[in-house]
């Protein structure tokens, strides 16, 4: 260890290095206070043994000054004073010193007193080094959960809220929610929702929310049902999630009317289905287990319908409400929650999910929230909001090359299968055509059909007026065409490309002997049959017969 | 299966649900799905979630169906419909005989 020694009488420092020197000390000397600062800054010793009374600067002052020097690094300063009145000892420790002795001192209280403080030193040292530690961990902690809230955030807010239909409170009791709540809108105009509740709270709860918002997200926009979401997501969690975790939820959709709700209910506290009045019409209990418990192969995933009427309201929460505290060991529970609901609760423009939040913090009296806390409100009512981007595909579509695809069909191609339907796969893997092709498909169907049904097989329409008649027709149809020999149908589709998007030029040409177009009827809403062309005309322009009905040409815009 | 039907527990409703495309080749078994029901007892409905298709003569076997089940006495719902299939039974003024969601 070195030690500073100091001292303005050389009798006395050498007594001191020779002692200390004999005990393996590497030894620095001074002989005031200026020059003991000095050397201090200079050597950086492990311990000071100072004078109080010294010329230049005294030892008090000294000390102040090595004290302030070393900051949160401990070095012990131990006085050796000659003054013995409880006034100067105390001015020692005052100043800064650790400890002090007085002069003549004894050789081992002195070794005793070195090996204490080179203890507390060695303390010191430790918990300096850890506490450097904790503030690394915590800033990287702290830099960490930036991004992972950002990711988090990105991945939940896709959540549509546009419709009306919804509102919700959440309140996490750390930086991330181990409850999730989601909301997409289906493709057939309805609003699919989740609410889910995961084991435990913090990071580890809410990692499960990632996979859980994929796959509902990706579902929803195929329309998928409550069944297949509920079963998707499962077995994400149960391939993702540790035994001892998984995700109470209930999954519901309302359809675009509004009246109609299919859920899937596994592990959340009952839910409820009130009136407009007010009035408790019905609970949604839980059926399953929680999603992520069960195995895929073990997976239940039967749904309940719900019929409800317009103005009626679902209610769906995580136990964080019914379980909340009021520091006497008493619950929210239940009761109270249940018993906001009564007549004339809702009122214009008054959140009720505000109202029941409002309630609850008068009951915890504002306490620590010990578990998360969501509460969700549907309206039922009919969704809106609901829409779809269309403007880059235009963009896209004027700057694609035009192109043509012409098909021969004999008959062979014709028995086999659907070849309209591989004509519009070609079409659709054409640039900014996929979203035109289900219609494109169907104009070319009944395009076809008729080339096929009345140009080639020689089927007569008339026959669809009975509903005998109507199986008989497609009877006859399937027997013709398997004992087709010749004809032809020819199918050729133009891409030309415009301002705004462009046309898809579509023309079917049947080697059959045509009809006469010009007395065409119109079609009688009671008929089940002469449907085809209608459809042609609705979605498409120019519609044109020629050549004696053998030929069809119409004009697809792709604006529409 | 491209037709699959399915009663409610008190057996007053019949849901139908047609998967992949409705067209003239599920003729027979679409009218199997409804023939012999009592269609002032029971309900029906036609959910259309996984049909992703429907030319004009499934426009006329839903016609077909509605005469047998008791003309304009019968309440047929369809649900679930894609735009491109709702698009379909809008231009054929379907919702005048149906009530679609």
């Amino acid at each position: 260890m070195k030690v500073l020694v100091v001292d303005d009488m050389s009798a006395n420092r050498k007594l001191l290095v020779w002692m200390l020197e004999d005990e393996g000390h590497e030894v620095i000397e001074a002989e005031n206070g200026k020059q003991a600062f000095d050397s201090f800054v200079q050597e950086s010793p492990n311990l000071v043994l100072m004078d109080v009374m010294m010329p230049v600067m005294d030892g008090y002052e000294s000390a102040k000054l090595i004290k302030q020097h070393t900051g949160d690094v401990h070095v012990p300063v131990i006085f050796l004073t000659a003054l013995n009145d409880e006034e100067s000892l105390s001015r020692c420790l005052a100043s800064g010193g650790d400890d002090f002795l007085t002069k003549p001192f004894n050789e081992h209280i002195l070794q005793a007193k070195i090996s204490a403080h080179t203890r507390i030193q060695d303390l010191n040292q430790q918990i300096t080094e850890k506490n450097q530690e904790l503030l690394f961990h915590h800033l990287q902690t702290n830099r960490e959960h930036e991004i992972v809230e950002h990711v988090f955030s990105n991945a939940i807010n896709a959540s549509f809220w546009d419709s009306g239909n919804i509102e919700y409170y959440m309140s996490a009791m750390s930086a991330f929610n181990g409850d999730l709540l989601l909301s997409a809108p289906s493709p057939s105009g309805g609003l699919y929702v989740l609410l889910g509740d995961f084991t435990g709270h913090g990071l580890s709860a809410a990692i499960g929310s990632l996979p859980v918002s994929r796959a509902f997200f990706a579902m929803s926009k195929q329309g998928l049902t409550i069944g297949d979401i509920a079963e998707e997501v499962n077995s994400q969690l149960v391939q993702l999630l540790p035994d001892h975790m998984f995700c109470a939820a209930t999954l519901l959709e309302l359809n675009s009317s509004g009246d109609e709700i299919t859920l899937w209910a596994g592990g959340l506290p009952d839910g409820l289905l009130v009136s407009c009045e007010g009035e408790i019409k019905g609970m949604i209990v839980s059926q399953h287990m929680p999603l992520g418990a069960l195995e895929t192969r073990e997976f239940e995933r039967d749904v309940k319908v719900l019929r409800v009427s317009k103005g009626d309201r679902i209610f769906l929460h995580t136990d964080g409400i019914i379980e909340s505290n009021n520091g006497n060991g008493e619950m929210f529970c239940t009761e109270r929650f249940e018993g906001m609901f009564k007549k004339n609760c809702f009122s214009e423009g008054v959140s009720f999910v505000d109202k029941v939040i409002g309630r609850l913090e008068e009951f915890t009296g504002g306490g620590n929230q010990d578990d998360d806390i969501s509460l969700v409100e549907l309206l039922c009512q009919p969704v809106t909001g609901v829409t779809c981007v269309r403007d880059e595909n235009a963009t896209l579509l004027e700057d694609a090359i035009p192109w043509t695809i012409n098909i021969n069909l004999g008959p062979d191609q014709m028995r086999v299968g659907d070849p309209i339907s591989r004509v519009v796969e070609m079409m659709g893997a054409a640039v900014g055509l996929a979203e035109h092709k289900d219609y494109v498909h169907t104009v070319l169907t009944e395009m076809y059909a008729n080339s096929l049904d009345h140009g080639i097989l020689g089927l007569d329409s008339a026959l669809k007026k009975t509903e005998q008649g109507y199986q008989d027709y497609y009877q006859q149809r399937s027997v013709r065409i398997a004992e087709l020999k010749s004809g032809t149908i020819e199918i050729n589709l133009e891409f030309k490309p415009a301002k705004g998007g462009g046309d898809v030029f579509l023309k079917v040409k049947d080697s059959g002997k045509g009809f006469e177009f010009d007395n065409l009827v119109e079609v009688d809403e009671e008929d089940s049959f002469g449907r085809g062309l209608p459809l042609i005309y609705s979605l498409c322009e120019d519609v044109k017969y020629s050549d004696g009905g053998c030929t069809i040409n119409a004009r697809y815009n792709l604006r529409a | 299966m491209a037709v699959t039907t399915s009663s409610s527990d008190d057996g007053k409703a019949l849901t139908i649900a047609i998967s992949g495309n409705f067209d003239f080749n599920v003729v027979q078994d679409f009218r199997k799905a409804y023939v012999g029901i009592d269609s002032a007892e029971i309900d029906v409905t036609i959910d259309m979630r996984e049909a992703e298709y429907m030319d004009s003569s499934a426009l006329g076997m839903l016609l077909n169906m509605k005469k047998h089940l008791g003309g304009d006495s019968a309440d047929v719902r369809i649900i679930n419909c894609r735009p491109q299939i709702k698009k379909i039974l809008d231009i054929s003024r379907f919702d005048k005989k149906f009530k679609i969601d």
